[in-house]
C-alpha cells in the first residue's frame, strides 16, 4: 500500500479515480480543496482525503477495504501537512453516522445538529477561545451581538453598531477570522477597533473559526446540494453554535444583523438564525444604512478602491478607515 | 515553566499513541481516547503523568489518542513530546536510563 498526493489539478487519471471513490462513497466531489492525498494499492486508488485551510474534507475509503483502519493513516498525513503550515488546529464536518470514526482519532465534537457534526483537533481549541472570551467580559444586563467581516470597515457597519448600543448596554463586535478576504484578518480587526475606541461599551473580538463560514462550509456531504439548502443547514449549525458555545459565556441576549435585501442565501440564513435562537436570544434585522438612495456596502467601497475614486469612498466609510486604507 | 505552543508525537497506528501537548493553567490534565480504557485507562494516564513529573513539568493539558501502546512505546512518546515542546533536542540519556534502574 501506498500514500501519495494526488495532484488533482494537473493529473486528469488521479482526478477521474478520485471522483469515481467519492461518488461510490455517496459523496459529491468538492473541487474546494488546497491538498489531497490517496491510498493506492495495485494502482488502484483505495482512500482519498483532503485539506481546504485547515478544514479535512473529502475523506472516502473504498468500501471493499473498510476495515483495515485506513482512516488513521489518511488522517495522519492531513494532519502531517497541516504542521508544516501555521494552522495549529484542524476541524471536520460530518455525518453524525461518521462522527465516532473521527472521535476515535482524537478529534473533540465542537457541535452538532441532526444533520452534522463540526469536530475540532489541536490547539488552540474551543476552550481556549471560550477562555478568552471570559477575559474579554463586561458585565451587563443586556448584551447585544453583531459578526461582521468589515473587508472594509464603512458606515454601515458603523450604522449596525450604533444600532445595537440603543437598545444594548454593552455590544461585542466579532469579526470573522477567515483569510478569504481582500483585507487581512489583522487589518479588518485594527478598522474596527479604531472606529470604535472611542465607545467603551463596544468589544471587538475575533471568532478564530468558531463562526461557521459559508465560504468555508463544506456541503459535498449533504443530499441536497442546492445552495438554499446548503446554506440552511450551515445557518443552522452556526446559529447552534453561537446559541450553545459563545452566547451564554458573554451573556448576549440580543443578535444583530444587517438585512441583505438581495441576497436569498442571506435570507435563508437569518431565518434560521432566527428559529435556532427563538425564546433564547432576541433577533433584530436592521436595515441597510442609504447613501444616495444606494445601500452602503463594503463591495461598493472596494470597488471604488479598486477604481482609485477617493471621492466615493469617503462618503462611506468613517475617517478611522480613511485613515487606515490611506497608511496602507 | 511557561509553553504557549503545542506538539504532537507518534501515530494513531494499531501498537501506538499519539500525544498531544496543549498550555494548561495549572496542573496536568490528561484527556486519555483509547479502545483498552476500561481495561487500563487509570494505567496510561497515571504513566504519563509519572514522566511529565519526572520531567518536572507542572502545568500542561495532555491529548492522549491510544491504540493498544505498551508502556514502554507510552513513555517514549511522552518524553519526545516533552522534550519536544521545550525545544530540546540533546536528550538527557544519564537521567532517562536512571529510571529503569
Amino acid at each position: 500500500m501506498q500514500l501519495k498526493r494526488l495532484w488533482l489539478t494537473i493529473n486528469p487519471t488521479a482526478k477521474q479515480q478520485w471522483q469515481a471513490l467519492l461518488t461510490q462513497a455517496g459523496l459529491m466531489a468538492d473541487d474546494q480543496v488546497d491538498y489531497t492525498v490517496g491510498l493506492y494499492e495495485h494502482e488502484q486508488l483505495i482512500g482519498t482525503g483532503s485539506l481546504y485551510q485547515n478544514i479535512i474534507k473529502c475523506v472516502a475509503i473504498d468500501e471493499t477495504v473498510t476495515h483495515q483502519n485506513l482512516l488513521a493513516p489518511l488522517i495522519k498525513a492531513l494532519l502531517d501537512r497541516l504542521a508544516e503550515t501555521p494552522y495549529d488546529n484542524a476541524f471536520v464536518y460530518t455525518k453524525p453516522c461518521t462522527a465516532p470514526y473521527f472521535e476515535a482519532l482524537g478529534f473533540k465534537a465542537v457541535v452538532a445538529t441532526k444533520q452534522i457534526v463540526l469536530l475540532e483537533r489541536g490547539y488552540p481549541d474551543l476552550n481556549a477561545y471560550q477562555l478568552l472570551l471570559d477575559q474579554h467580559k463586561v458585565t451587563s444586563t443586556n448584551a447585544g451581538a453583531i459578526v461582521m467581516n468589515a473587508n472594509p470597515f464603512t458606515n454601515g457597519h458603523l450604522h449596525l453598531i450604533k444600532t445595537a448600543l440603543k437598545t444594548c448596554d454593552v455590544v461585542y463586535v466579532f469579526v470573522v477570522s477567515e483569510d478569504r478576504s481582500q483585507f487581512d484578518t489583522q487589518a479588518r480587526l485594527t478598522m474596527v477597533q479604531q472606529a470604535v475606541a472611542a465607545e467603551l461599551r463596544v468589544i471587538v473580538l475575533p471568532t478564530n473559526h468558531y463562526l461557521v463560514a459559508n465560504a468555508t462550509f463544506p456541503a459535498y456531504f449533504l443530499k441536497d446540494h442546492a445552495d438554499l439548502a446548503v446554506a440552511k443547514q450551515q445557518a443552522q449549525l452556526d446559529a447552534t453554535l453561537f446559541l450553545r458555545k459563545i452566547s451564554p459565556i458573554l451573556d448576549i441576549h440580543h443578535r444583530f444583523v444587517g438585512e441583505e435585501p438581495l441576497s436569498p442565501v442571506t435570507q435563508v440564513y437569518n431565518e434560521q438564525l432566527a428559529k435556532v435562537l427563538t425564546g433564547q436570544v432576541a433577533l433584530t434585522v436592521v436595515p441597510r444604512l442609504q447613501y444616495h438612495g444606494q445601500p452602503v456596502s463594503a463591495t461598493a467601497v472596494r470597488a471604488a478602491i479598486a477604481v482609485n475614486e477617493w471621492s466615493t469612498v469617503d462618503q462611506l466609510v468613517p475617517p478611522t478607515t480613511r485613515q487606515f486604507l490611506k497608511g496602507s | 515553566m511557561t509553553t504557549n505552543q503545542t506538539v504532537t508525537v507518534g501515530t494513531m497506528e494499531s501498537s501506538d499513541i499519539m500525544i498531544t501537548l496543549k498550555p494548561n493553567a495549572s496542573g496536568i490534565k490528561i484527556d486519555l481516547e483509547s479502545n483498552v480504557k476500561k481495561q487500563f485507562g487509570a494505567h496510561i494516564t497515571a504513566l504519563i503523568t509519572e514522566v511529565l513529573q519526572k520531567l518536572d513539568i507542572q502545568n500542561i493539558a495532555v491529548e492522549a489518542v491510544d491504540k493498544g501502546a505498551l508502556d514502554c512505546t507510552i513513555k517514549a512518546r511522552t518524553i519526545a513530546a516533552a522534550y519536544r515542546l521545550q525545544g530540546k533536542t540533546d536528550y538527557d540519556w544519564e537521567a532517562l536510563n536512571s529510571w529503569n534502574d
